[in-house]
């Protein structure tokens, strides 16, 4: 459609992290008065193709045009006085302020009179805004700890709303929302409908879009994939586009037995934690047991509970013949292994180099009557290395300039030259490009075969699907399902039960 | 409403009962103690707003001692020309500038405002004793007596309330007020949000110094002479601030006034202190039970988190896992 | 020194700076060298100036050898120079029942303190800067309570112990033993790791706690000896003795390359060149005639620049 008839048009959006790409050509196009939507699984690129539209972070290359114009605000302050105010996903409140300062904070200058701020009148305006957003049950002099999460989320609606916007997007507000808070947010968004404004609504809710969007667009791995019209809105064929790749070949395992061996390595019974409720199961000897669900349901914190790193509220983790694990110096003596999910901050030490990484859980046996020597060293390093096939200039470069899938592969290296025998690992082939996911997977399946255990937590359905024994859904700190794979079972199967 | 006044009231129940203690079970402390009492706490307090206003910020900052001296320094300085105006000038200046210097250390440096806290302290102490010993001063610094008669015991107390609704204004009703409680709670939502915390903890530096100035005055007035020392002892001064600020603030739910607080905060740990020595603490014990406290107060205050956690645990580990 | 001609993902500047980092502390050893050399028209290489070198450069090294492990965990300790005095003073109080007990005393003294520190610093988990300071503090008065106020001195016959064999002999048990510990044992290299990531440490197994209160237990017992030495060099111990120990270590230590996070990228040849420079400092300060207070300031600012020299800033996304 053409620039002048579209209130916003981002054009060929490209962002990187370092050697990740957030988004790869991303386009979006906003009508006047329409309520858009945008959905996609994590990693698909919407939380940070909205941040850049809201000029929260700048974009590589690309053009945005507002109203027809070029829009190049210098920060984030600018584009909400042109008219694009946006919700942020995460907590945007401060919770040592009150109410109407949260609202207004950087905004001070509209109540203030010689530095000074007139509270009263700075309150006044605050409720005025909350009421008009239906959400009077909130005051404005409260201290925001005394809200609930949702009215804290409500606060952050008045603050984007008191701009008056012309785009409002709400990164993931529902999320936050029970259904009172929903209502309140979908008058919104009709009554900026009503005057020509427009809404970029982020969420994982298919269910809540398709009920709410006039349109909505689908990006998938950082490109944008396709907008729907309402009418046009079929929830399997959204879906189906949500997460179907191109899967050039299949890259997973290739056997579709599960593991018959009966020898129980790792077991948790009866957990409970602050997410979790009632975790029971096992891990057979030689065996990968794959952990679904959406992001919050709890399997990361199973990850952490079964390495030792949090204990249980109530419950036993127990490896092998009955020792119970209760901290991560326990797990590794009894050859369970960990790689977190936030692989720079706690798998690896980035700031140091490869050697200094591989060689982190093995001092003892690298060293030689109490000696630790640099050959020693460098062998033991050098073989791991060699063996993963970690693309590095030498073994004595720096981790922070690896690639992702190589980090991972150090991080790899330092628990198969320590000689784990079950591990865990948690959402491992995060932000990894095609090829090195296929080494890991490759490496799994023969860590398997030689009769090592893998507990394997993803958020990413089809991994799980190709390369575990078994599956276990979890929902809201419960589990939901467990299949076996010869059951063959399907993604949407699955999201069923995560749902 | 009820409850606010019960609250307010309740602030100073620790204080009044401390006072009490002391005076019936320890002969040589009475009424004619509490000029002395308000006038010791009086320094700390001044010392702990000006720490306050940095931690609220999120930094740390163990220079405000030697700060104090130094514009102690500058204080006496100019009032062997100019009198009493001088000496405010004096104090006033040299606190600004010696905030000044610390800010862009830390700005430019780019370093851990502790780090720079502590390289400061060694900087400004030598500044100090070099400005004393340009001036005419020894070690010793005196402020003629009719300087030091201002802010002395009765006017010392104007001092502190003057500040204290200074402290309590700008924490509640200023725009860099709010500023400075964001940046310190999250720097990077205070980004997002168009505050620039650069600049806010350059402003929070130096409105810590103009309490430090206060503290000035009432410091090189209260003996009438101010001792100037190197090897970084001037850190000591940091001690009664943090442990008045932490009594203090753990009664934040009854009120929320901060300023009240500390100021409150302070006498108790005054009270605690005099009172030990006149039941007969000798001196030399008094920096150890001081350490003590020190050390005991921080770790009481560090860890309740992991207390409040270990009795979540307890109870549910009690409850019933079906009904969990 | 490990130089990465590649073509790193983060471009020249780093390697740039990372040039910079490796290669400071020779610079300012040759800086030093070549300022005082020719400031003190020669002085200060001479046989005299090299004696009092010596004697200082024990404490440094040493003092220096324990604090770089500190150091490496990314923790630092104030109180050393306090718990120096205290264990001299409690070393010259045990002369007076056996001249024999001064040495084990004095080491006990230090290693209880440094115990505390740990315990305090790593088990109730208060920051190190308060925690040390107020040991220091703490320490200051311990040493009037047990003194009086008054010199302590110990037996003169004791003075004939602080031998030149003695000293060349110290430190260079120190040195390989702390090389050693440092490079090339399971303690160093954790320590070290700690300092990098402590969460990447933790995941992999390793005993923490443990390996957090054992450097500031060693550097304690150091501290300790170090007031021994002191009391076998000068005959006496007083409130003074170790004012300026502290200062002088940590200075040696971060001079020498050590970054103040610590990490792996420490090396133990920093505590040697650091040393160096910091002795060949002090004695051509003192040589020049420069103020106790100018030499405050002059350590306060190599201080600051050394750190922010060499500060890692990588991991930190913000907040300081």
């Amino acid at each position: 459609m053409p620039v002048e008839s579209l209130l916003l048009k981002a054009h060929k959006i490209n962002k990187s992290f370092g050697i990740t790409r957030a988004l790869k050509d991303a386009d979006l196009e906003l009508e006047y008065g329409q309520i858009h939507g945008l959905i996609g699984e994590n990693g698909s690129g919407k939380s940070t193709l909205a941040s850049i539209i809201a000029v929260i972070q700048p974009a590589d290359s690309g053009e945005i045009f507002l109203d027809g114009q070029p829009y190049k605000p210098v920060d984030s302050l600018e584009a909400q006085r042109q008219g694009i105010c946006m919700i942020l996903q995460e907590k945007g409140t401060f919770d040592n302020l009150s109410v109407s300062r949260n609202i207004f904070i950087g905004k001070e200058n509209f109540f203030s009179f010689g530095g000074m701020i007139n509270i009263p009148r700075m309150n006044a305006a605050a409720q005025k805004i909350l009421e008009k957003i239906h959400a009077g049950h909130i005051k404005a002099a409260w201290p925001i700890t005394a809200l609930s999460f949702e009215d804290r989320k409500l606060v952050e609606v008045a603050r984007a709303m008191y701009a008056e916007p012309k785009v409002l997007i709400a990164d993931e507000t529902t999320t936050a929302l029970s259904r009172n808070g929903r209502e309140i947010l979908y008058r919104i968004m009709r009554d900026m409908k009503k005057e020509g404004h427009s809404v970029i609504f982020i969420s994982h809710d298919l269910d809540e879009l398709i009920n709410v969007c006039d349109s909505l667009t689908i990006l998938r791995d950082g490109e944008y994939v396709k907008t729907f019209e309402k009418k046009e809105f079929v929830t399997s064929v959204i879906r189906h586009l949500m997460v179907g790749r191109e899967v050039a070949g299949n890259y997973y395992r290739t056997d579709m037995d599960s593991c018959k061996n009966p020898e129980t390595v790792f077991s948790m019974e009866h957990v409970y934690s602050q997410k979790l409720r009632d975790i029971t199961f096992d891990l057979r000897k030689g065996e990968i047991l794959g952990l679904g669900g959406l992001a919050e349901c709890g399997m990361h914190e199973i990850g952490n509970i079964a390495f030792g790193l949090i204990p249980p509220d109530l419950g036993i983790v127990k490896a092998g013949d009955d020792k119970v694990v209760i901290n991560p110096v326990k797990a590794t003596s009894l050859g369970i292994a960990y790689l977190s999910k936030n692989r720079d901050t706690e798998s690896l030490m980035t700031s140091a180099n490869i050697v200094d990484n591989i060689c982190l859980a093995s001092y003892k046996k690298i060293q030689k009557n109490l000696f630790i020597w640099n050959k020693d060293e460098r062998e033991f390093a050098k073989a791991w290395g060699k063996k993963l096939e970690i693309k590095m200039t030498n073994i004595h470069q720096y981790v922070i300039e690896l690639s992702g899938g190589n980090k991972q592969k150090v991080a790899l290296a330092k628990w198969l030259g320590f000689g784990a025998d079950v591990l865990i690992m948690d959402y491992p082939t995060r932000g990894i490009d095609i090829g090195v996911k296929v080494n890991i997977y490759q490496l799994m399946t023969e860590l398997k075969n030689q009769g090592k255990s893998i507990i394997l937590i993803s958020e990413e359905l089809p991994e799980i699907i190709g390369m575990s024994d078994r599956i276990i859904i979890l929902k809201d700190g419960r589990i939901k399902g467990e299949f076996s794979r010869e059951e063959k079972v399907t993604e949407c199967k699955l999201v069923d039960y995560m749902i | 409403m009820k409850n606010k006044i019960f609250g307010i009231l309740g602030v100073f129940v620790i204080p009044f009962f401390l006072f009490i203690f002391f005076s019936l079970v320890t002969p040589g402390f009475g009424l004619h103690s509490l000029p002395i009492i308000i006038s010791q706490s009086m320094i700390p307090t001044m010392i702990g707003f000006g720490m306050c206003v940095m931690f609220l910020c999120g930094l740390m900052d163990f220079s405000v001692g030697c700060r104090v001296i130094f514009a102690g320094v500058a204080g006496a300085a100019l009032a062997q020309y100019w009198g009493l105006v001088g000496f405010i000038i004096g104090c006033i200046g040299g606190s600004l500038v010696s905030a000044l210097l610390v800010a862009y250390l830390y700005r430019y440096l780019k370093i851990p405002s502790m780090v720079v806290s502590l390289g400061f302290v060694l900087i400004g102490e030598a500044l100090s004793y070099s400005g004393a010993e340009l001036f005419g001063f020894t070690s010793l610094i005196h402020i003629p007596p009719s300087v030091s008669v201002w802010f002395a015991f009765p006017y010392n107390i104007l001092w502190v309330t003057g500040a204290g609704i200074v402290f309590y204004l700008l924490l509640y009703h200023t725009k860099i007020g709010f500023h400075i409680i964001a940046v310190g709670e999250d720097e990077l939502l205070a980004k997002n949000m168009g505050v620039i915390p650069q600049n806010v903890k350059t402003i929070a530096y130096l409105l810590s110094g103009v309490f430090i100035a206060i503290a000035a005055f009432l410091q090189t007035s209260y003996a009438g002479f101010l001792s100037v020392t190197l090897g970084g002892g001037t850190m000591a001064m940091v001690f009664k601030p943090i442990m008045g600020v932490m009594i203090g603030l753990t009664l934040i739910r009854l009120w929320n006034n901060s300023p009240v607080l500390i100021i409150l905060g302070e006498i108790c740990l005054t009270i605690i202190f005099n009172g030990l020595i006149a039941a007969g603490l000798p001196d030399v014990f008094q920096s150890i039970v001081l350490g003590l406290f020190l050390l005991t107060i921080l770790g009481i205050s560090g860890n309740t988190e992991k207390f409040r956690e270990s009795i979540r645990r307890s109870h549910v580990r009690k409850m019933d896992p079906a009904g969990y | 020194m490990r130089f990465h001609m590649q073509n790193s993902l983060i471009g020249t500047s780093v390697i740039r700076r990372l040039n910079l980092k490796a290669i400071f502390p020779l610079l300012g050893l040759v800086f030093v060298v070549l300022f005082f050399g020719f400031g003190t028209k020669g002085l200060v290489f001479s046989k005299l100036s090299l004696q009092s070198m010596l004697n200082e450069a024990v404490y440094i090294f040493i003092g220096a050898i324990g604090y770089a492990f500190v150091l490496a965990q990314g923790n630092f300790d104030l109180s050393v120079g306090s718990v120096m005095g205290v264990a001299c003073m409690t070393a010259a109080m045990a002369t007076k029942i056996n001249p024999y007990l001064a040495l084990p005393v004095g080491i006990i003294t230090g290693s209880i303190i440094g115990l505390i520190n740990a315990f305090v610093i790593v088990k109730a988990g208060v920051m190190a800067f308060i925690t040390t300071l107020a040991m220091s503090f703490m320490c200051t008065g311990l040493i009037l309570i047990i003194s009086n106020g008054a010199v302590v001195g110990a037996p003169l016959f004791m003075l004939k112990w602080y031998t030149v064999p003695l000293k060349l002999g110290v430190i260079l048990t120190f040195g390989i033993a702390g090389f050693f510990a440092f490079e090339r044992s399971y303690y160093g290299k954790i320590s070290k790791a700690i300092g990098s990531s402590i969460e990447a440490v933790r995941q992999s197994g390793t005993n923490i706690v443990l390996f957090r209160i054992l450097p500031f237990i060693i550097l304690g017992t150091i501290a300790g000896l170090l007031g021994f030495i002191s009391l076998i060099r000068t005959g006496t111990a007083s409130s003074s003795t170790g004012s300026t120990l502290m200062l002088n270590v940590l200075n040696a230590a971060l001079l020498g390359g050590i970054p103040f996070s610590g990490g792996t990228t420490s090396k133990f040849r920093s505590v040697i060149i650091g040393t160096l420079t910091i002795t060949i400092m002090s004695t051509g300060m003192t040589i020049l005639g420069t103020s106790t207070v100018n030499q405050q300031l002059i350590k306060g600012l190599v201080f600051l620049v050394t750190i922010a020299l060499s500060f890692d800033r990588k991991n930190l996304k913000v907040i300081k």
